[in-house]
């Protein structure tokens, strides 16, 4: 399989609080030296709890943010390092947003959506029509609606319209933020079997961001689990659930819902609630809730290091002896 | 809070420095022999000497950066040129209506406060009942009308048809009493200065020439404050912590005194700071309706006359008025938002 | 359209618009309703007589006339169309100016937009009709200086306004997927942005339409406004402040000078108020 997205040593700090003159004194890291890569048809899962720099990660390969430090590549080429994007030729990545009520202009209508993105890619009018008609048949809607706007819609609608709308002009890669967790469960299932379908059918490759385990477990390949801002494990799906390695990844592997009143939690979540405050960045950020914390995890960040076959983590426990393991350089 | 104040002291010279270039660059529209009276302080200078010395002087024929040092400097010596209209030095003029605008306005603040206060509690209160429909209608009504007309008709009810009230700042009798020897000028605020002397029949002769203009003046400014007030009391009364207040068994007095009306003086409070520099304006016309000689006044007679010093430095004046007031709401504003305070 | 069709359904709004409807019919068939003299300048008043004491209503004369002769009747007819094209204008230029300042300040953001509020902040500071006044006295009289004044002043409101909107639609979603899509700042400013945060704007532009004609009526009535004998009510109104106080004895002898421009001016302003809640109203709920 060929590579098709390289990320390397992404960064991007926003700043928290200003000085009297407006200069910004205090910079906290959203996503901090993530590495990794995704190939051609894969789908990558992205998973963590709500602000651990997931989307913020998603937005810079996007190209919608500039990263503060690090690059980007696809297909090769930089599309975005320190600072700069560059602008793409072609809309050759493409987002569904999480919330199908705002990521649709009320203002327009069903066919202004569909038809923006072929627009901007130049597409004339015959052209246009006939793609259209190809869309709507993806998504499974009738020529009528396509004067319909966007409040006409149901929330599982709309975000077949949006997915309609990232693929319209065939681009090879689309990334799925959070796209079904403002959905009913009984919608789920329909949006992740359509974007299932497509990726069949047309050949997309996905990196699909959410905070539910379950959902990723349905559609990836391949999951990353982040924890503020750092890949703290990264494994093949199948991998990943029967194994987890880090004790994050297990806390969230055992808080997907099982319903069997006779199951009991095997993680303990007592010691769980304690955040990390601003000041606590030394040593392993998972350090306050973790049930298996060591001297040394308040001392010195864990690195990235293999535990298995295409399987890294990022913890003290997993590789007492640091230099033991092989660093892996992506 | 503190951060906040501090910088915004900070911010006041440069926006000073801001206004003044803009409006010093009206000048600019002048000829530079129109521009020498922006310059001057005393007729003799005009009398005795020839323009064009002057210009040379002044170096009005030199760039604009360069007249507006020689301008500046001035200004701050409280030099602020020759007042063609009324004959005096700008900045004299300026000593003696200042303090008569403000006693408008500060009587005017007061009155706003404590009836858009009043109103807007009682419409609120009485929410959709009949005392809530006047109110509300009176409102609609009485932001329509122009402040001009008020005081129009204000004057032909109270001074042509029932004689109780005139116009100007005071009576004939009481003029003579304040620039008699013995009565000390404290402040140029008569209201004030009578107390401080005891003389209460200038306080009773300048309190009837006061009252026609700031009911001219509050009326627009009521209209407009009491339905914002009316507005943020509901929405506040329906918050969770006043149905708290209520749950823990206070009367609904004591919630909507205490509680409700507090909080909901928040967004009033910084609509009274907006307020300033339309005062400021409304001056202009209701200082001519009743001929009460403060700022707004001159303003008009100095535009009619083509008094240009005197309309440079009658802005100057209207700015730095402006910018004190706003700092005294941003404090006001401190003290009734704790959230502010912290920070 | 379904606004319009609940605004007739509200009185007040239904009575706003009617009286808005009235006065434009007034200054639409002007040349009708009160003929202009032959070459003469339809919007300069018709002068009966050169008297120094205003002149009771008589037949031919319905509204009688100012000192000067002035026709007040003809005054107010022609008054309706100054207060509609300068009312028109301002608004007009002042919206399209505050919008596109404001609008792309907030969409650009940084320092562009930190600028451009300062300098909002700094208009605002000053007193609106303080400002005006300074202005026409430098450029002169005059209705166009007084359109260009009211303009120069007036768009930092529309720009206010307009970029909170813009702020709140910038971000979302719709937005980053056009640019995702390729779409140039323009035409993601333009088809996107614009759309959906210009409606707070149809409010302000009611609203400020009666304040503008207040401020030119306030202008013309202190004498700072049009140019003496101009078809326009605050000057009318300026005529009859001399004669407020009657003659001994007859306190009302002149009521028509300051009754029907009080009129003109109270209800056309009214009309615009009306309007401008019943909208604002409408939006909010």
């Amino acid at each position: 399989m060929s590579e098709i997205l390289r990320v390397e040593r992404l960064s991007k700090y926003f700043s928290v609080s200003r000085d009297v003159f407006g200069k910004s004194k205090h910079f906290t890291p959203a996503v901090k030296d993530v590495s990794f890569s995704i190939c051609r048809g894969e789908t990558l899962g992205l998973v963590g709890e709500s602000g651990c720099g997931k989307s913020t990660l998603g937005r810079m390969i996007a190209g919608l943010l500039s990263p503060s430090g690090g690059s980007i590549y696809f297909e090769g080429s930089v599309i975005a390092s320190a600072q700069h994007v560059v602008k793409a030729k072609k809309p050759n990545i493409q987002m569904v947003f999480q919330n199908p009520y705002s990521s649709l202009d009320p203002k327009m209508t069903l066919r202004g959506i569909l038809e923006e993105p072929l627009k901007i890619s130049r597409y004339n009018k015959e052209q246009c029509s006939r793609r259209i008609d190809e869309l709507l048949e993806y998504i499974d809607f009738n020529r009528a609606s396509l004067t319909k706007r966007p409040r006409e819609f149901s929330g599982g609608q709309r975000q077949r319209i949006a997915i309609a709308r990232a693929i319209a002009t065939n681009p090879p890669f689309i990334i799925a933020d959070e796209p079904v967790s403002s959905l009913d469960v009984s919608i789920q299932a329909q949006i992740l079997n359509l974007l299932l379908d497509l990726r069949k059918e047309l050949d997309l490759t996905y990196l699909f961001i959410s905070h539910d385990l379950g959902v990723v477990q349905y559609i990836s390949n391949r999951v990353i689990v982040m924890y503020l801002g750092r890949i703290v494990e990264m494994a093949d799906c199948q991998t990943i659930y029967k194994s987890p390695q880090h004790p994050y990844t297990r806390l969230l592997i055992d808080s997907v819902p099982i319903p069997d009143p006779k199951h009991k939690q095997a993680f303990d979540l007592s010691v769980t609630n304690d955040l990390l405050m601003p000041g606590q960045l030394q040593g392993c950020l998972f350090k306050n809730r973790c049930p298996e914390k060591m001297p040394v995890c308040c001392e010195q960040e864990p690195n990235l290091v293999s535990c298995g076959e295409r399987h890294l983590v990022a913890c003290h426990n997993r590789c007492p002896e640091n230099n033991a393991c092989t660093i892996v350089e992506i | 809070m503190i951060k906040y104040i501090f910088r915004r002291i900070i911010a006041i010279p440069f926006i000073l420095v801001g206004l003044s270039v803009i409006i010093f660059s009206f000048t600019l529209f002048l000829t530079p022999s129109e521009r020498v009276a922006v310059f001057i302080n005393s007729p003799d200078a005009f009398q005795y000497v020839d323009v064009d010395e002057l210009i040379e002087q002044y170096g009005l024929d030199k760039p604009f950066p360069v007249q507006y040092a020689n301008w500046a400097q001035g200004v701050l010596r409280g030099e602020l040129g020759w007042s063609t209209s009324l004959r005096m030095p700008v900045s004299q003029v300026l000593r003696q209506r200042i303090p008569a605008t403000i006693e408008l306005m500060l009587l005017g603040q007061i009155v706003i406060i404590v009836s858009t206060v009043f109103l807007g509690t009682l419409a609120a209160k009485k929410h959709n009942q009949w005392v809530d429909n006047v109110i509300r209608f009176g409102v609609t009504i009485s932001s329509s009308v122009p402040n001009f007309v008020i005081g129009l008709f204000l004057l032909i009810i109270f001074y042509v048809g029932l004689g109780w009230f005139a116009p100007g700042r005071l009576g004939v009798s009481a003029m003579d009493a304040v620039y008699s020897e013995g009565y000390t000028i404290y402040t140029g605020m008569h209201l004030v200065d009578s107390i401080l002397n005891w003389r209460l029949d200038v306080f009773k002769d300048a309190l009837s020439h006061i009252i026609l203009p700031t009911i001219a003046y509050a009326a627009g400014p009521i209209a407009a404050s009491t339905r914002l007030m009316r507005s943020s009391m509901l929405e506040n009364m329906k918050r969770g912590y006043a149905d708290t207040a209520r749950v823990i068994g206070l009367r609904e007095k004591t919630v909507i005194d205490r509680h409700v009306r507090r909080n909901a003086l928040i967004p009033t409070v910084t609509f009274m700071g907006l307020l300033v520099p339309v005062l400021l304006g409304g001056s202009v016309i209701i200082e001519t309706v009743f001929n009460y000689p403060g700022m707004g006044m001159f303003i008009v007679t100095a535009a009619k006359g083509l008094d240009f010093a005197a309309i440079i430095g009658a802005s100057l004046a209207v700015c730095l008025i402006i910018m004190i007031a706003n700092l005294a709401v941003d404090l006001l504003y401190g003290v009734l938002n704790p959230r502010l305070r912290q920070d | 359209m379904k606004i319009i069709k609940k605004l007739i359904r509200q009185p007040l709004s239904l009575m706003g618009l009617l009286i808005i409807l009235f006065w434009i019919t007034i200054a639409v068939f002007a040349p009708l309703i009160a003929p202009p003299g032959e070459n003469q300048d339809p919007y300069m008043m018709i002068r009966h007589s050169y008297s120094t004491v205003p002149t009771a209503p008589s037949e031919g004369i319905p509204f009688g006339t100012t000192e000067g002769g002035y026709d007040i009747f003809y005054g107010i007819v022609w008054g309706s169309r100054t207060a509609m094209i300068v009312g028109l204008t301002v608004v007009t230029l002042a919206s399209l100016l505050g919008v596109l300042i404001g609008g792309i300040g907030a969409y650009a953001g940084g320092t562009v937009d930190y600028v451009t509020m300062r300098v909002v902040d700094l208009f605002m500071s000053i007193p609106f009709l303080i400002a005006v006044i300074v202005m026409t006295v430098v450029l002169g009289k005059g209705l166009d200086k007084i359109i260009l004044a009211l303009v120069v002043f007036s768009w930092p409101d529309y720009a206010r306004v307009i970029r909170s909107e813009v702020l709140l639609v910038k971000k979302q979603e719709y937005v980053l997927a056009s640019r995702l899509m390729g779409g140039s700042h323009l035409r993601v400013f333009l088809t996107h942005t614009l759309p959906n945060s210009i409606h707070p704007m149809i409010v302000l532009v009611s609203v400020n339409f009666g304040k503008i004609i207040l401020i030119v009526a306030a202008m013309s009535f202190i004498g700072i406004g049009t140019e003496p004998g101009y078809a326009d009510w605050g000057q009318i109104l300026n005529f009859a402040r001399n004669w407020i106080s009657g003659i001994p004895g007859e306190p009302f002898k002149y009521w028509y000078t300051y009754l029907y421009p009080s009129l003109a001016i109270f209800s056309f302003v009214l009309g615009w108020t009306f309007l401008g809640d019943s909208i604002r109203d409408i939006m909010d709920g």
